[in-house]
């Protein structure tokens, strides 16, 4: 039986915290190890309610995100050059805040939803811009620009779901990379683009990591 | 059944299987002292060290992308390679097993398809990429047992023992295919002269050679206790090298003597590929046997699981590999295949379960 069942067993027994450490320690089992199970035991708990509510809130925000995008593109002629910048400084402006709001009154599943909208009119707002200047650039950069816009965003506010997004973005851009240098000549303007953009994007993940996650505790992990 | 229908289908079932493997033993469900990789990351931890291997590859690219539109003209595999190793080096000193695997891969892929591009630049035999990307793959499993000893750097020897056996595993079993006769017509039959003249691919060579030598040097201690393994490991790679270089061999003595076959040849091409593709399959099988053996030996239950995954489906495809050459009927098909699959089964099931009973003693 693993530990993990042990303590299981032990708890639905009733056994306190004391106890549990006492029986498994008879058992051989470290104390880091017992530590490690009984956090993982209690964690167990978390109702699944409020798991439901999370998708559910994400499920909205990305679901408004595909129709601000679907209606942008195709209404996206009737807007005058200004009418279309104004539409998606507007939704970005009531997404974020709506995010104020909610966190002022502390709804955080509802924050982090409406931050993950934010992000998507952003996304949106890069590629559509691009299309008002008629700048061809290459799809790779826009999400590069997109990526630079999000780290910022997740440094600058406390939420979970955009670094998520950093990590679903750098993946795609890594994706990418095949394709841009394959499928773009030499000396276009793209690749000054990519190589500032890039370093950019590398420059400020290395600083998130080495300010963000410094406070990983690497106490629990007995190999580090 | 088309076989290269059936290729990436196997390549795709191994890094499901690594991949389950890997999240089953990094996963708190198992104590620590029974995960056997020693991997174990939260999700926030997981996410720092994916986000920094992100970022060293957009690094990387940005610099390629740089310097080229600086005008200045290097090849894009000089900078996956160099970033490869400083990715795995920043992996390891960061406790990053993620961004290690990552800088591990990069330099992987810079130094195959790097030997590939120049070797197809200069036309020259491009048999040179796999014989660098076998000595790489073998580097890895050198490497990995220098870190055996050192009970805090054992992920780093499981990482790279297990990438070790993949990669030298998927090549010889993809090798041994007749989907793979093609190659097998590329290396056997290169548009040019040998290689060994030629100053660029030599260092690539070289550069890998060294590698190669020194991760076995440095793991000396280990293989005097485990001499069995240095033994088998020397003569699969003796054996699966010579393989790629003695198409080769009379080129050497006469350059001009090249081959240009038409369509009418291939029964011709055919005979002589098979020598090669019967040697890769012996060579994969006693590959399984040794990780069956060395499973018995380390008491590592991964490769056990391992080698029985490899057996499985190196009885499946060769199977369908062969039914394709031959007209079987139908019924009789899946008749015989069931049969196979049973005795296999019962076989596989016998040699699992006594393995796991001696490990256990």
């Amino acid at each position: 039986m693993t530990i993990q069942e042990q303590v299981k067993l032990l708890v639905e027994k009733n056994s306190t915290e004391e106890e549990i450490y006492l029986d498994l320690l008879q058992k051989g089992f470290k104390i880091s190890e017992i530590e490690l199970a009984l956090k993982l035991s209690k964690k167990n708990k978390l109702d699944i309610q409020s798991r439901g509510i999370t998708l559910i809130i994400l499920f909205g925000s990305v679901s408004i995100g595909l129709a601000a995008l679907s209606f942008i593109a195709s209404n996206w002629n009737a807007f005058g050059d200004f009418g279309k910048v104004g539409v998606i400084i507007g939704g970005l402006t009531i997404a974020y805040l709506g995010a104020i709001y909610t966190q002022f009154i502390g709804l955080s599943r509802v924050y982090n939803g409406l931050l993950l909208v934010a992000q998507l009119i952003f996304g949106a707002g890069v590629f559509l811009i691009s299309e008002i200047v008629s700048v061809q650039i290459a799809a790779q950069i826009s999400i590069l620009i997109w990526a630079i816009g999000v780290i910022l965003a997740s440094y600058l506010v406390q939420s979970i779901i955009l670094r998520y997004l950093v990590l679903a973005l750098g993946i795609a851009s890594i994706f990418g990379i095949p394709e841009f240098f394959y499928t773009y000549d030499w000396y276009r303007i793209d690749y000054n683009l990519y190589a500032v953009l890039g370093l950019i994007f590398s420059a400020e993940i290395f600083y998130y990591i080495f300010s963000k996650f410094k406070d990983t505790d690497y106490s629990q992990h007995l190999y580090d | 059944m088309e076989i290269f229908a059936i290729i990436p289908l196997i390549i795709f079932i191994a890094i499901i299987f690594a991949v389950i493997v890997i999240i089953r033993n990094a996963s708190y469900k198992k104590s620590l002292a029974e995960a056997s990789f020693q991997i174990v990351i939260s999700y926030q931890d997981l996410l720092r060290q994916l986000l920094l291997g992100i970022a060293f590859i957009i690094g990387i690219t940005s610099l390629y992308a740089g310097f080229h539109s600086l005008g200045i003209e290097i090849g894009w595999y000089w900078f996956t390679t160099i970033g490869g190793i400083l990715t795995t080096y920043i992996g390891y000193k960061q406790h990053s097993p993620i961004t290690f695997i990552i800088g591990l891969l990069m330099f992987v892929v810079g130094i195959s398809f790097g030997s590939y591009e120049v070797a197809s630049n200069n036309k020259i035999d491009r048999g040179i990429a796999l014989i660098s990307t076998f000595l790489i793959f073998s580097s890895f499993y050198g490497l990995s047992v220098s870190f055996f000893n050192n009970i805090r750097s054992k992920r780093y020897y499981t990482i790279l023992n297990l990438l070790g056996i993949l990669g030298l595993g998927i090549i010889t079993f993809f090798l041994g295919s007749f989907g793979a006769r093609e190659i097998w017509g590329y290396i056997a039959n290169s548009q040019d002269a040998m290689i060994w003249s030629n100053l660029k691919t030599g260092l690539i060579l070289a550069g890998v050679l060294g590698l190669f030598i020194i991760s076995y040097i440095k793991s000396i201690e280990y293989f005097r206790e485990n001499l069995y393994q240095l033994v088998i490991t020397a003569v699969g790679m003796i054996g699966a090298i010579l393989v790629l270089v003695l198409p080769n061999i009379s080129l050497l003595y006469d350059p001009n003597q090249m081959y240009s076959y038409t369509q009418n040849d291939w029964a011709q091409k055919n005979l002589e590929i098979f020598p090669h593709i019967i040697s890769m399959n012996i060579l994969f099988l006693t590959g399984v046997l040794w990780l069956l053996y060395s499973a018995y030996k380390l008491k590592e239950i991964w490769r056990l699981n391992l080698s029985i995954l490899a057996l499985f489906i190196f009885v499946l495809v060769r199977y369908f590999d062969w039914v394709e050459r031959t007209e079987l009927d139908r019924s009789l098909f899946f008749l015989s295949l069931g049969v196979i699959f049973l005795i296999t089964g019962w076989v596989l099931e016998r040699v699992r379960r006594n393995i796991l009973a001696s490990i256990d003693n």
